[in-house]
């Protein structure tokens, strides 16, 4: 089974979460649930939307927000490149 | 002049707070979800067809019915249609892990559970002995029922009234195990009726439902609207994580009412809310932890018109006293009172002994009066005065100060845990042998902390114990950080050393 590869946001991301939320002491994948597994609450999720403004200088409008686009690293990761207009790296759409 | 305006008569059932708004403002709106809006004589409306729904599945006065759904039009519906038939509803988290709801499904046992279909299905299917189901397909979706096992008889479909159970809340447990909170129609109607007259809300009112409907914060956003024939503005469980989110949300719904935990409110200024203060709040209510006096100064200033009110009170009592913030000089640096008794409460602190103590003391705060609950579910009845376990200080003859906690109870980010619960669970982890838990750091950087020893062999990290915790803990209740140990540090009697403890784990945190 092939899983469709994140792109360039993924390990910016997955450095900042582990960082942050998980004492730079755990390695997540990029299907690990986020919300689910208590990854990232809600204060994390905060912390999370101001560094992704702030590093990929992108703006994250409340309407993206929802627990879809943050399940994981790989759904994070498509929500960006979808705001930074940037083609899935696969080249679906 | 106009003649004194004579006050409605009290009620005698929680029922009666949405026949008020009914009467009220019956083509207004009474509540809105996303892009949905429902007048109140559509909402009655609804409330009714759900009552007959659950009266048909056997449902009748004095029994419990679970309602786990999504906050949404139909769960507020729900909850109102239980109340209708004279039963008592129990509200579950709709974000809880499947085994947790499961553990309180069985221990306050409903006659039936409203749930959405899918969810019932994967969770309850073979789970439950007879409950009857009423399923939503998706909010504003289709109803289905579902006869439970045993037969219901029809019963009295009359509202319950007074003593009688309304609703039971789920809060942590010490012995770890979630305990089922048990209010009256009395105890609800004492506090919702003093808020109520204290904010003097009308038709044109917009309050937010930020808290969960698992939460005793949401009573008063819920049934103060109702009887004031307001509206009701849900804000989505998904946003109600992100402070621009909510931002967003009481600027686009004009929000004049808002109640929260202080840590929603200071991430929201974090957010921007004050930068363009909404000019429509008229009142922000706050309660579950002490507020930040920075945070709450800037609201104050930037707020000048709005009522800002502390509102204080474990489950078990409903909001027992409030104080309403005034000017905050530069000098001051404690925390705002919780101030003086309402709901028709008494408070006061008690030090050893029973000894009530005099103004300067500071001691065990007790609660007497009508809000007080039943008791816990399964439990004994609470009778007499309620010993809160919060330590105050008795700052004025009928004023007090919130100090801290007498026993392991912690506070975290307005949300109550008892370190017992997530230590309990914790342990019951194949790879852990001991567990303990702590709170660390204060405000937004407060923190649950675990320190475990782990079985030979075993090394669970915290993603690990996280998605342990997860899968059986509220979300609130899951630990940020982990610390494996060889042991747990003790005294000389072998109980846990606490104090050690959390030195220990505050070493650790020093890192970050």
């Amino acid at each position: 089974m092939s899983a469709a590869r994140g792109g360039r946001f993924v390990e910016p991301l997955r450095a900042f979460i582990e960082e942050r939320n998980l004492d730079g002491r755990a390695t997540l994948s990029e299907d690990t649930p986020l919300l689910e597994w208590g990854v990232l609450d809600s204060l994390g999720l905060n912390e999370l939307t101001l560094f992704v403004e702030e590093r990929f200088a992108l703006s994250v409008p409340a309407a993206a927000i929802t627990a879809d686009n943050f399940r994981d690293l790989r759904a994070i990761d498509a929500l960006l490149r979808d705001l930074a207009g940037e083609a899935a790296p696969d080249g679906r759409p | 002049m106009s003649p004194p305006v004579a006050s409605p008569p009290r009620l005698r059932s929680l029922a009666g707070a949405l026949e008020r708004g009914v009467a009220l403002n019956p083509e207004g709106p009474a509540l809105r979800e996303g892009g949905r809006e429902i007048a109140y004589r559509e909402l009655d409306a609804l409330v009714g067809g759900l009552a007959a729904r659950l009266a048909e599945l056997g449902v009748r006065r004095g029994q419990r019915v679970a309602v786990w759904l999504p906050k949404s039009i139909e769960a507020i519906a729900a909850m109102q249609a239980v109340l209708r038939l004279g039963a008592a509803y129990v509200p579950i988290d709709p974000l809880g892990p499947a085994e947790r709801v499961r553990r309180m499904l069985r221990d306050c046992r409903p006659a039936a559970c409203v749930a959405l279909a899918a969810e019932a299905e994967e969770t309850l299917a073979g789970e439950l002995p007879g409950p009857a189901l009423l399923t939503l397909s998706a909010p504003g979706g289709e109803w289905a029922s579902r006869p439970g096992r045993r037969a219901g008889d029809p019963g009295r479909t009359s509202p319950a009234e007074g003593d009688e159970l309304a609703y039971i809340l789920y809060t942590s447990g010490s012995t770890g195990v979630p305990k089922g909170v048990c209010i009256s129609h009395r105890g609800a109607l004492a506090f919702v009726e003093w808020a109520h007259a204290e904010l003097e809300p009308g038709g044109e009112d917009r309050f937010a439902a930020h808290a969960p409907l698992h939460f005793d914060l949401s009573v008063l956003d819920l049934y103060v609207a109702l009887l004031a024939g307001a509206c009701l503005c849900l804000v989505p469980e998904a946003s109600s994580r992100v402070a621009a989110k909510l931002v967003e949300f009481v600027r686009e719904e004009r929000i004049t009412v808002w109640y929260s935990v202080p840590s929603a409110l200071i991430l929201m200024e974090a957010a921007g809310l004050l930068e363009r203060p909404p000019a429509s709040l008229r009142a922000v209510l706050f309660a579950g932890e002490p507020f930040p006096i920075g945070p709450l100064r800037r609201l104050r200033r930037a707020l000048p018109a709005a009522r800002l009110l502390n509102l204080y009170g474990p489950t078990e009592t409903n909001v027992c006293s409030f104080h309403e913030v005034g000017e905050i000089g530069e000098g001051t640096d404690r925390p705002v009172p919780i101030g003086r008794a309402c709901s028709g409460d008494r408070i006061w602190i008690e030090g050893e002994g029973g000894r009530p103590l005099p103004v300067g003391a500071r001691g065990e705060l007790v609660v007497a009066g009508p809000s007080v609950m039943l008791g816990y579910w399964g439990g004994p009845p609470q009778r007499g005065p309620y010993r809160t376990g919060d330590v105050a200080e008795r700052i004025a003859a009928d004023e007090y100060r919130f100090v801290g906690r007498r026993d392991g109870m912690v506070k975290v980010r307005g949300h109550r845990v008892e370190p017992a619960e997530v230590e309990a669970t914790i342990a019951a982890h194949p790879g852990v042998a001991e567990a303990a838990v702590v709170a660390a750091g204060e405000g937004l950087e407060r923190r649950l902390l675990a320190a475990v020893v782990a079985r030979p062999g075993a090394a669970p990290d915290l993603l690990e114990i996280k998605r342990w915790c997860a899968e059986r803990l509220p979300r609130h209740m899951v630990v940020h950080g982990l610390r494996l140990v060889d042991r747990l540090p003790r005294n000389r009697n072998g109980k846990l050393d606490r104090a050690a403890l959390e030195a220990l784990l505050r070493a650790g945190e020093s890192r970050r």
